[in-house]
This record gives C-alpha cells, sequence and structure tokens, in this order.
C-alpha cells in the first residue's frame, strides 16, 4: 500500500507543481512587461485580442489581423475617417459605367513598397488575380476564403497603362466599391509573393504608413514608421501589437504599462475606466448585429406570434445598459445604424413587454407552456459576452412560459452545429455578424436562397419572396437611392416576419494612456494608427 | 486483521474482524484534531446542500441584471450577487449540491470500475495483469484534463457528461493502488488457506481479498473526492460542465473571473467553498489513512 501511495501522491503533486510554475512565469513576464515608461522614442504597444493567423491581406478573415493589416497596406480606396463611405487611397479617382460593370481607376503617382516594387497597373492586376484566377502562377499561395464573397463577379483586371487600370464585372455589383476598401482589397507587394510563396504572410510588404519589421509568435508584430510614406509620415517611430487573448489581462497590461492601448476592453472595465482620469476609453458603434436565430421550420417557432412573443419576451434595454454596460446598443432589425443611409431609423425596436408575449403566446396555443432548445457560444468573435447574455434570455423567456433549454459550445463547433442549420436541433441559437458592406449579412443570413443546403447561412429557413426580390434587385441597382429604398422596405418586412430576435449592435473599444494621442476609432472595427502620436 | 503484513494468529473471518475495526478506526479518527474539524465542514456542507430545497433561498436563477454585482452583505442578498444580478448565497447552496453530487458519484463509479481492474488484474497476474495495466497505463499517459476535455468533446458538454469524463481518468487511481494491495495480500496465508479450502476463485477474490483491500479503496476515495470536486469545476469553469442556468462551483468561478478587479467577491464565493471541501476532504483523508493503516496501530 505505501508504494502505491506515493506513486499517486507524486503525481498529483506534479499537478500542484505544474500550476505553481505556471503562476510564477506569469508573474515573471508581467513584471517585465511592466517596467519602464515609454519616451516619445518608443514604439506604441497595442494590446490586441489574439495572434495574428497571417499578415497576408487576402488570405485573412478576422478584424484582429485586419488591425494590423491596415497599418501596412493600402487599398485602392478606403473608408472615409468617420464612416463608411468610400474615399480614393492608391486611386486618386475612379469611373463607373452607367450599366454598372466597368469600373476605370486611375493610380496614384511616385507610390512605392517598402520594398521598393513601383506602384503600378500591373500589381493591382496581378493582386486581384491572384485571388481569382486559378490559373494564376501565385494563386497556390492561398486560399483566398474571401475572395469570391467579394469580387466573384469580377470578369477582367485589364492594365490600360501604367496609372490606369479596369475592372469589368461579369454582372453589376452595387457593393463593389465598397468591397474594394474592405481589408481583403489591401494590396500586397508582387515581388514579395514572388520571393516568399505562401510565407508571405509572414513577411508582409505593402505600401501602408508602417512598414513591418519582426514576428515573435505568441509574443508581438513589430512595425516601424515608414518615413516615405504617400499621405505623411508617422509621427511615432512605430507600433508593437501583442497578442492578449485574456480580457482581463489585457486590462491589467494597459495599467501596469505593458500596453499603451487595448481593444475590446471587457464591459465592466469600460464602465470603470471611462471614469478613471488616469485612462482614455474611446467608444464607436459598428456595422455589427446580434440576434438570435430562430428555428422557422419546426414547431413553435413556425407561427410569427410565437416568434414576436419572443422579440417582446426579452429585455433589450436590460442587456444591452446592465448586463454589456453600454457597450452595445439596441438593434432594431437587420441591418445596423452605423450603416447611415441604408438603415432604417423608422423602425422601432420591439417593445419589452412580457403581458403581451404572454397574450402572443396564448393565443398561438402554446399558454401551457413551452420548451426549446437554446444554443449559445462560450464566446467567438463579435458574440459580445454570449452565455451572460443567454443566461439573462433564459430567465425572460422562463417569465413568459418558455423554457429554454441551453446548450454551450465551443466557438468553433457553435458554427459548425449552426452553419449547417438548426432544424431538429434547437430552437434559438445566438448569432452576430460584422459586415463592411449593409448587403452582406442580410443577402447570406435571410434569402431564401441562402438556406444551408444551398451553402448560405440562413440557419433558420427563412423564406419571404418580396425580401428575396428586395435583396437581389438591391445587389445590381447601381443608383444609390433607389438601392436605399429596397433595403428600408426588406428592414420592415423582415421586423415583422421577425425571423430573428433582434438584440444588439455592438460599441467597440479602446482603452488608451492618456500620452497616446490622434487616434480616432473607426466604425469598420479597424484601428488606423496613421495619425498617432505621444502626447506631450 | 492487518492487510499486508503477516499476523498469522488472525483468522480470515472478516465478519468478526470489521466492526473491531470500526471501533478502532473511529477512535484513531478522533485523535485527529484537523481530522475531526474536516469531517465538521463537511457534514455542514452536505446538510446545508440536502436542505437547499427547504431553506429560504431566493430562487438561485432569478435574475435581476440592474441589481448587478451587488457586494458581499448587501440588503437581501448575504453574499451579493453575480453578474446577472442572481443570489450568490442561493446560488452557492445550489450549486453545492451539483458540485458535492458530481463529485461523489464521478469518485463512486472510478472506485468501482479502477477497484475490479486491480482486483482482477492483481488477483491473477500474468497476461490479464499485464494487459489491464498496461491499458490503465496508456490512460495515465495522458494529462489528465487534457483527457477529460477530449472526452467531454466526444460526449457533448453537459455534467453528466462531464462527471463520466472525471470518473474515466480517474479510473487508474483506483486500479494501481488496488492492485498493489491485492498483489501483497494473494502472497498471504489466509488466501492460502481459502485456496487449500477450495474455495472458488470468485469467492476468494471478493470474500476474502475484497474486504482486506477497502481499506485502500476508502483513502483513496476521500483523498480523490476533493478532486473530482475540483476537477469538474474545472470542467464547468471553461464552460463544458454544468449548463446554465444550474449553478456549479467551477462554473461560477468560471463566469467571475471577468469580474475580478471590480467585483472580486463574485470568484472569491465559489472559490472558497471548492477551497474549504477540498481541504476538509484532504484532512479527513489523511486521518483515514493513518486510523487505517495497520503499521500504525
Amino acid at each position: 500500500m505505501q508504494s502505491n501511495d506515493t506513486s499517486t501522491g507524486r503525481w498529483r503533486r506534479r499537478r500542484t507543481t505544474l500550476v505553481a510554475t505556471a503562476v510564477v512565469a506569469a508573474l515573471i513576464l508581467t513584471a517585465c512587461a511592466g517596467d519602464g515608461q515609454a519616451g516619445s522614442d518608443d514604439p506604441v504597444v497595442v494590446g490586441q485580442v489574439a495572434e495574428p493567423a497571417s499578415l497576408d491581406p487576402h488570405v485573412v478573415t478576422a478584424v484582429n489581423d485586419f488591425r494590423i493589416n491596415i497599418n501596412l497596406y493600402d487599398g485602392l480606396v478606403q473608408y472615409a475617417a468617420d464612416s463608411l463611405e468610400v474615399e480614393p487611397a492608391l486611386a486618386v479617382d475612379w469611373t463607373i459605367s452607367d450599366d454598372g460593370t466597368l469600373y476605370t481607376f486611375e493610380l496614384r503617382e511616385g507610390v512605392e513598397f517598402h520594398d521598393g516594387t513601383p506602384f503600378d497597373a500591373e500589381v493591382v492586376k496581378f493582386n486581384f488575380d491572384r485571388m481569382l484566377d486559378e490559373d494564376h502562377p501565385y494563386h497556390d499561395t492561398g486560399p483566398f476564403p474571401l475572395a469570391q464573397q467579394f469580387y466573384g463577379n469580377l470578369a477582367e483586371v485589364r492594365v490600360v497603362d501604367e496609372q490606369t487600370v479596369e475592372f469589368e464585372l461579369s454582372s453589376p455589383f452595387a457593393p463593389f466599391l465598397s468591397n474594394l476598401a474592405y481589408p481583403t482589397g489591401l494590396l500586397i507587394s508582387p515581388a514579395a509573393v514572388e520571393a516568399h510563396g505562401e510565407d508571405v504572410g509572414r513577411n508582409p510588404v505593402g505600401t501602408g504608413p508602417y512598414v513591418f519589421s519582426e514576428w515573435q509568435s505568441n509574443e508581438f508584430v513589430t512595425l516601424e514608421r515608414n518615413p516615405d510614406y504617400w499621405d505623411g509620415a508617422p509621427e511615432v517611430p512605430g507600433v508593437v501589437f501583442r497578442p492578449i487573448t485574456e480580457s482581463q489581462t489585457r486590462v491589467n497590461e494597459l495599467m501596469s504599462g505593458g500596453a499603451d492601448m487595448i481593444v475590446e476592453v471587457p464591459p465592466d472595465d469600460v464602465a470603470a475606466l471611462r471614469d478613471d482620469p488616469e485612462f482614455m476609453v474611446g467608444e464607436q458603434a459598428g456595422p455589427h448585429v446580434w440576434f438570435l436565430i430562430l428555428n422557422l421550420a419546426e414547431a413553435p417557432f413556425d407561427d410569427v406570434r410565437m416568434r414576436k412573443a419572443v422579440n417582446m419576451a426579452i429585455d433589450k434595454e436590460s442587456i444591452v445598459n446592465d448586463v454589456l454596460q453600454g457597450t452595445a446598443t439596441v438593434a432594431n432589425g437587420p441591418i445596423a445604424e452605423a450603416f447611415g443611409a441604408a438603415y432604417n431609423p423608422d423602425l422601432e425596436p420591439y417593445p419589452y413587454d412580457p403581458d403581451a408575449a404572454r397574450e402572443l403566446i396564448e393565443e398561438a396555443g402554446y399558454g401551457d407552456g413551452v420548451e426549446g432548445t437554446f444554443y449559445v457560444t462560450e464566446g467567438g468573435s463579435g458574440m459580445l459576452d454570449p452565455v451572460a447574455m443567454g443566461e439573462a434570455m433564459q430567465a425572460d423567456l422562463r417569465d413568459v412560459g418558455i423554457d429554454a433549454r441551453i446548450s454551450t459550445f465551443e466557438w468553433n463547433s457553435f458554427l459548425n452545429e449552426v452553419n449547417a442549420g438548426i432544424e431538429g436541433k434547437a430552437d434559438m441559437a445566438q448569432m452576430a455578424w460584422m459586415t463592411a458592406d449593409p448587403d452582406t449579412l442580410p443577402f447570406l443570413t435571410l434569402r431564401s436562397g441562402a438556406w444551408p443546403d444551398e451553402g448560405g447561412f440562413n440557419s433558420g429557413y427563412y423564406a419571404n419572396e418580396r425580401v428575396d426580390e428586395l435583396l437581389e434587385a438591391a445587389q445590381i441597382e447601381v443608383d444609390e437611392d433607389a438601392r436605399i429604398a429596397m433595403y428600408h422596405e426588406m428592414q420592415e418586412i423582415v421586423v415583422e416576419d421577425a425571423p430573428w430576435v433582434f438584440v444588439a449592435s455592438w460599441k467597440q473599444s479602446v482603452a488608451m494612456s492618456p500620452r497616446v494621442d490622434g487616434f480616432e476609432l473607426h466604425p469598420s472595427f479597424l484601428l488606423r494608427l496613421h495619425d498617432l502620436r505621444w502626447a506631450d | 486483521m492487518s492487510a499486508s503484513t503477516a499476523s498469522p494468529d488472525q483468522t480470515p473471518d472478516d465478519g468478526v474482524v470489521v466492526p473491531r475495526r470500526g471501533g478502532t478506526t473511529w477512535r484513531r479518527l478522533k485523535r485527529n484534531r484537523l481530522s475531526v474539524a474536516g469531517l465538521i465542514v463537511l457534514a455542514i456542507v452536505v446538510l446545508l446542500a440536502l436542505l437547499a430545497p427547504v431553506l429560504p433561498l431566493i430562487d438561485p436563477a432569478a435574475t435581476n441584471p440592474a441589481n448587478r454585482l451587488q457586494p458581499i452583505g448587501s440588503e437581501g442578498h448575504l453574499l451579493g450577487t453575480d453578474h446577472l444580478g442572481r443570489d450568490l448565497l442561493s446560488r452557492l447552496i445550489w450549486g453545492g449540491r451539483t458540485s458535492l453530487s458530481v463529485g461523489v458519484f464521478a469518485t463512486l463509479i472510478a472506485a468501482s470500475i479502477g477497484s475490479l481492474i486491480g482486483l482482477i488484474a492483481g488477483f491473477f497476474g500474468g497476461a490479464t495483469d499485464n494487459s489491464l495495466m498496461r491499458g490503465i497505463d496508456v490512460l495515465m499517459a495522458f494529462p489528465y484534463l487534457l483527457l477529460a476535455i477530449a472526452l467531454v468533446a466526444v460526449l457533448g458538454p453537459g455534467l453528466v457528461n462531464a462527471m463520466i469524463a472525471i470518473s474515466i481518468v480517474n479510473i487508474p487511481f483506483f486500479a494501481r493502488a488496488v492492485r498493489g494491495t491485492t498483489v501483497s495480500l494473494v502472497a498471504s496465508e489466509y488466501v492460502d488457506a481459502a485456496r487449500a479450502l477450495a474455495f472458488s476463485r470468485l469467492r476468494i477474490l471478493f470474500r476474502e481479498v475484497l474486504p482486506n483491500v477497502m481499506p485502500t479503496i476508502i483513502i483513496t476515495m476521500s483523498t480523490t473526492v476533493g478532486w473530482m470536486i475540483t476537477e469538474t469545476a474545472g470542467l464547468s469553469f471553461l464552460g463544458l460542465g454544468a449548463q446554465p442556468p444550474t449553478s456549479d462551483w467551477g462554473a461560477m468561478l468560471g463566469a467571475g473571473r471577468e469580474f475580478i478587479t471590480r467585483a472580486p467577491h463574485v470568484m472569491i464565493v465559489p472559490g472558497s467553498a471548492i477551497f474549504l471541501v477540498v481541504i476538509s476532504l484532504n484532512f479527513l483523508g489523511d486521518g483515514l489513512r493513518d486510523a487505517l493503516d495497520p503499521r500504525l496501530k
């Protein structure tokens, strides 16, 4: 017995030792990061949410990676400083043919990539052919997951002369220009792709305000000032992006001086840091919608009265103000307010009215109570605080006699389950989208042609002929006013049909040391650091 | 009476031995103050958990987001409220029911299966022993939490599945400890005597060997329950255990970590409960080992 005891004992002890070692290591790391005040010759340290997957703009899909890329590269066009409107970047001007299929861009002169490659029309053609043309010699340096979705209509890119390039679309596609401003449209140096092949994602070369310097996995990515930037060299000598996954650790790093600026601040810390004179907090509502997908294929949510009832049973004000501490706003429909004109401001969010909800449930014949399965994720891109939000909703639904049984999933398995369609598995599922164009989300999630078996993301099987018509027409409508009118009508119908519970739009947040100046958040959730400087 | 050392004057008739040992064990346990303290704390915790339905507690799932993160001692909420405004005292007691029962059941499952494997391996020896124990070695070669997470990934998240996963990863502890004791018992005189009486092998295994292995099993159980509770809490902490709104100490701890600087009590309350129960179990386990160890008599 004695010998067995020690063997078990040793095993137990090893667990404790491991934990102790980890704690000590964490303390040492924090201590190192904490010492030393940054001076004006130091780079600005940004606490990011994760290690980037790659720095190849055509390959990456995560906002986390976009935040670095937007400082390394430029696209033909970019978002204006405070909106999702498109303005010139590497293209100084452009014309669109009347039928909406031919875009002609006049390129900026005298721009060079960080490796000295001159920027011209051939570069533009190389970039888009690389993504879209399967016969392109560097097409195998992908995959390029967003290329088809954003630029699939692009039939040909033609070099007219050194400073002029033409894009011919196979059919009109209204979101095309704003898709070019999306970070997938950033342009990379062809010489770098030729030199590094697939590894160009670790050796990025762009034309942007900062030049790539070093990437230590799980430690940092450093960028240095580009003294020759066409829009004026940045004032700070460089920027360091540190991946700090745990949100509370990010806050601690900011407080200890290990980071000068952090993104995606936890709601309670936003609330506390707002009042703290030692720090500055920036908040900006974004093109983000957080919603519950309802399963329209099966009872009880095949009945529109039940769908309206849940929309009224859930206290969205309390979720955004209390659970999320004011870091989100209540959504009124499928298009976020940040989209400006495309957003329909006349729509009122469903009010919180449990009595009306109970009446509707009674009418629908579920007055004796009803059960359902509710898919909740533990966390994920743009999901805010999904478990707490799910629990708050569960409690609200219980008040009106709906017993929502929560099943939680890790983010990637959650996506697998939900994107495949929730029929036969769940009645409600959480979801959130962040998009660059008002078209993307409804087109991919509300059309009957976007049911999961058709490869879309309409996981709750919503179908309305008029919505299909409007979405398809809006996508090829070149006249902006007509397009906006279509979106407004679509939103009215969708809100009336209530295929989702429309919950919230996220306000992104950064917290900074007051020594950092010249930074403005952008509705796109990107992090443009060009104008950054140290305050005196 | 003794388990492994030679005491030729003892009869193998455990029907007489067990009550006598029970008395001694209790006396010896009482002498260890820490063990008694552990026992008392455990008794209180178990009692509270059992009485949860009749205690005047607020509904543990009732949310009130406007009243969130109230500190300890606030009005109507003795231990404050969590991030959704739920009463922490109520969640702690109801959560204790979940955590304790999962810990105990997981231990019983692991103890039954593990002890059976250990008994068979130790008693029959040879190829049976080798194949069984190599299987156990394979199980033991995985980091325990990683294996538990993998099992939950296969079975799907949920309290029952978490309990099964925790049981499986703890089987090796019982199998190894029991096998070791069994091997030494098989060579003892009373087993030889039983063989000479032509008792069946099953009868020898379960009537003669098992009762004498019981102290080993009990000690391993008492030290393991605590680990089971922390491990289940670990899985719940990672979101793989109890599904909301069921409260469970691990899930409470996990939810509280986001508020550690702003409202540390949300984490401290369940954390202290786990600490208190696990340390009490360990004291009790230590006391039991001393009390049951024949060499100390």
